[in-house]
């Protein structure tokens, strides 16, 4: 892949917008994934901006010819291009659905970093179109995190050293608050995966909701059903049955309860559950007094109170109804202030 | 204090007497659905261990929207309103103004406080509303009792937001003269959790935060239908909790009408004190084999012959234990001066009976089978635990 061209215009908008400097130098992210190339603007060996791309047209969907592009310069060019060729896609309709998504998608993630302090990656620069190597992008300079992720932690993790039941209380205390800020603004993040957590190891320990990507708000009925916003394996019930409707704050509640519940013992029930063709989720639903609670314990070193504790909160994260799961983000808040302020 | 009182049901024999007789509990509220209402004036009237005072009935009025087979003696002597709709109560229609006139007057024969008659809520609505209009009706048009019930028959559901609680505090605080008290019945959704004590955390605070309010408000409190959580509402000195001798008469829910528990076989339990749960016989058999069980008894004349055989004792004993063993732990809690003497002694009872569990299941960790048996029958207890941990914060106790 060659990023000189991405490379450049990164140097020249950061210089543009007085935020380069000749001590810092370009470090392209081996860890790129899903729809968006990012590339670090470091400073030796400390990680100031990421620069990230998030590419709304894709060559694998539409193949369009070089000398075609010169005549497209926007997002309203490329879908004039495709409705004037209606048989340059096998479905031009779908096409144009999805590139309008992922540009209300950017939007949204604009909006959710803006509206909300200390919660996402403070964002210093962005432009919702840009047009380079012969694609459509939104580009977004945002300040990087220099840590892991929580997936690369909890891959590295000696769990039978480590005391899983205070670093799970930890994570769920700092995770449950930064949710709950972007609740207070109706907003839904709809992929909350150990790959969108990152860990930055200090004094004291943080963790970061990065990538708000395809964040839904609270009440928007512009997300269709059965558009897959979310990773399979940590769907909540009404996003793997593709029910956009039903997405609330609770589908995050239900995908942190997930995430934690692999924090603590390194297995992640929807995988564990995937197979016979039932609903993983229904399966958890049906083990949850039984197997998953005793997997649960044999994780925690000592059967305390504050174990229980914490197992009733994933118990009601993991309720397969959306309605069962906490009724406002205050309420899953307070039972987690309970859990960490109690006797150990 | 709380006063521990029998939740009447279908079948009630000598057990009422006997309960009563020997101090396990001390009063009655009588459901005209599954006694005659002739019948039940009559055991008031003519028993030594009744009066006035210390019996209640109750209205059934919810069972007014549910389907008429369900209705039992209902309408067989009052002019019970059958299929009522919303337009009854706004319109005053003479099928509900007629039957408060049968039922008030019928309750002045059993008890000295009339207990309005209220539908069942299942979300904040006209239910709701007129439940509290009839709440002041009866008031107004019948002064001549010493005191006042307002129904509040409420779907478990409705806990599981602190917001709604709120509004239904907000409302009863200024519609009820505080004088007055309310009888609360929790309407329980089927459980998908086989332990029959475990009740969501959240609900469960949010209901004890109900509760403890309103007693902060000075109003007297009726729970009914109460199980083992009976000792939870007791720690927040509630006047009265009722609990019957089928589960039926222990957790009232929308879905109890197959009753088939009356007529199937029903299992011997045994209503540990120092565990807060119910054992069967059966199970304590099989406990007996690798341990000494004799710190899991309740302090009853039952431990005994339970102890030799547990085959001995009737269903109709169990039934009697039970009342026993709940009384004691009342009786333990009503002797606490404060409410967070109460609280923490219920807190100290729930944390000894898991560590009790603890060493049981340490016995029996190669028994699958039956190691899960015994953890389902202590699952309420971290649960009750933890709600209690919640309630105190959302009621700011220190």
């Amino acid at each position: 892949m060659d990023y000189r061209n991405y490379e450049k215009f990164v140097i020249d908008k950061l210089s543009e917008k007085s935020l380069w400097s000749d001590k810092y130098s370009l470090k392209v992210n081996d860890n790129n994934r899903g729809q968006s190339k990012s590339i670090f603007v470091v400073n030796g060996e400390q990680k100031i901006f990421i620069a990230k791309f998030f590419t709304y047209t894709k060559d694998n969907e539409i193949d369009i010819a070089s000398e075609k592009w010169e005549e497209i310069n926007n997002m309203n060019d490329y879908i004039l291009f495709l409705e004037s060729n209606p048989n340059c896609a096998t479905n031009v309709e779908m096409i144009i659905e999805l590139l309008q998504l992922r540009k209300r998608c950017f939007g949204r993630y604009i909006l959710a970093s803006n509206m909300t302090t200390n919660i996402f990656p403070k964002i210093f620069y962005y432009e919702e179109e840009i047009k380079i190597n012969n694609t459509i992008c939104g580009f977004i300079v945002e300040k990087a995190i220099n840590g892991i992720t929580l997936e690369d932690y909890m891959r590295s993790i000696d769990r039978k050293k480590e005391d899983m039941l205070d670093i799970g209380i930890k994570f769920l205390d700092i995770i449950s608050l930064k949710m709950c800020g972007y609740f207070e603004h109706n907003f839904v993040h709809r992929d909350l995966s150990p790959d969108n957590i990152m860990i930055k190891f200090g004094i004291e320990i943080d963790y970061i909701i990065i990538d708000p990507g395809v964040v839904k708000i609270v009440g928007s009925t512009s997300t269709k059903s059965g558009l897959g916003l979310c990773k399979r394996l940590y769907s909540s019930p009404e996003q793997f049955l593709g029910n956009a409707s039903k997405v609330d704050f609770t589908s995050d509640i239900y995908t942190l309860g997930i995430v934690i519940y692999e924090l603590i013992t390194g297995i992640n029930l929807i995988n564990l559950y995937d197979n016979n063709n039932k609903m993983p989720h229904k399966e958890i639903s049906m083990k949850i007094d039984r197997d998953v609670e005793d997997m649960f314990y044999s994780s925690i070193k000592i059967d305390s109170d504050k174990a229980g504790n914490l197992y009733l909160i994933i118990r009601k994260m993991l309720q397969f109804k959306n309605e069962n799961r906490y009724n406002t983000p205050e309420s899953f808040r307070e039972s987690i202030s309970v859990l960490v302020e109690g006797d150990d | 204090m709380t006063n521990y009182i029998v939740q009447h049901g279908f079948g009630k024999g000598q057990k009422i007497k006997d309960a009563i007789n020997n101090h396990y509990v001390n009063g009655v509220i009588f459901s005209p659905r599954d006694e005659s209402i002739d019948s039940i004036i009559d055991y008031v009237s003519k028993s030594d261990f009744l009066n006035k005072d210390n019996a209640f009935l109750d209205p059934q009025f919810y069972y007014s929207t549910y389907n008429s087979q369900f209705y039992g003696n209902l309408d067989k002597m009052l002019n019970f309103p059958k299929d009522i709709r919303r337009k009854d109560w706004r319109m005053r229609t003479d099928k509900i103004i007629n039957y408060l006139e049968d039922y008030v007057t019928i309750s002045k024969n059993v008890s000295n406080s009339l207990i309005t008659p209220g539908f069942c809520i299942d979300n904040i609505g006209w239910e709701f509303d007129y439940s509290l209009d009839i709440y002041n009706h009866c008031r107004s048009k019948y002064p001549e009792f010493k005191k006042y019930y307002f129904s509040l028959v409420i779907s478990s559901k409705l806990f599981n937001s602190k917001n709604d609680v709120d509004e239904i505090l907000d409302d009863i605080k200024d519609s009820i003269d505080s004088k007055d008290g309310i009888y609360i019945i929790v309407a329980h959704d089927k459980s998908e959790h086989k332990n029959y004590d475990y009740m969501d955390v959240e609900a469960l605070s949010n209901l004890l935060y109900l509760i403890y309010t309103l007693k902060q408000n000075s109003f007297s409190i009726i729970i009914g239908y109460s199980f083992l959580n009976s000792i939870l509402f007791s720690m927040l000195e509630v006047d009265y909790v009722g609990s019957g001798w089928f589960n039926t008469l222990r957790k009232f829910s929308k879905n109890r009408f197959d009753d088939s528990e009356i007529w199937g076989s029903r299992k011997k339990h045994y209503t540990s004190v120092p565990l807060l749960s119910y054992l069967t016989g059966e199970l304590v058999k099989q406990l007996k084999n690798k341990m000494d069980v004799r710190f899991i008894l309740s302090n009853t004349i039952y431990d005994e012959p339970f102890m030799r055989d547990y085959d001995i004792l009737s269903l109709v004993d169990y039934e009697q234990q039970y009342w026993a063993s709940i009384s004691n732990i009342i009786n333990e809690i009503n002797k606490q001066t404060s409410i967070s003497d109460k609280i923490n002694y219920v807190k100290n009872s729930l944390k000894n009976a898991i560590d009790y569990y603890e060493v049981i299941l340490r016995h029996f960790e190669s028994e699958k089978e039956l190691h899960n048996l015994i953890k389902i029958s202590a699952a309420h207890l971290q649960n009750w635990l933890f709600a209690i941990d919640l309630f105190e914060k959302k009621a700011s106790i220190i």
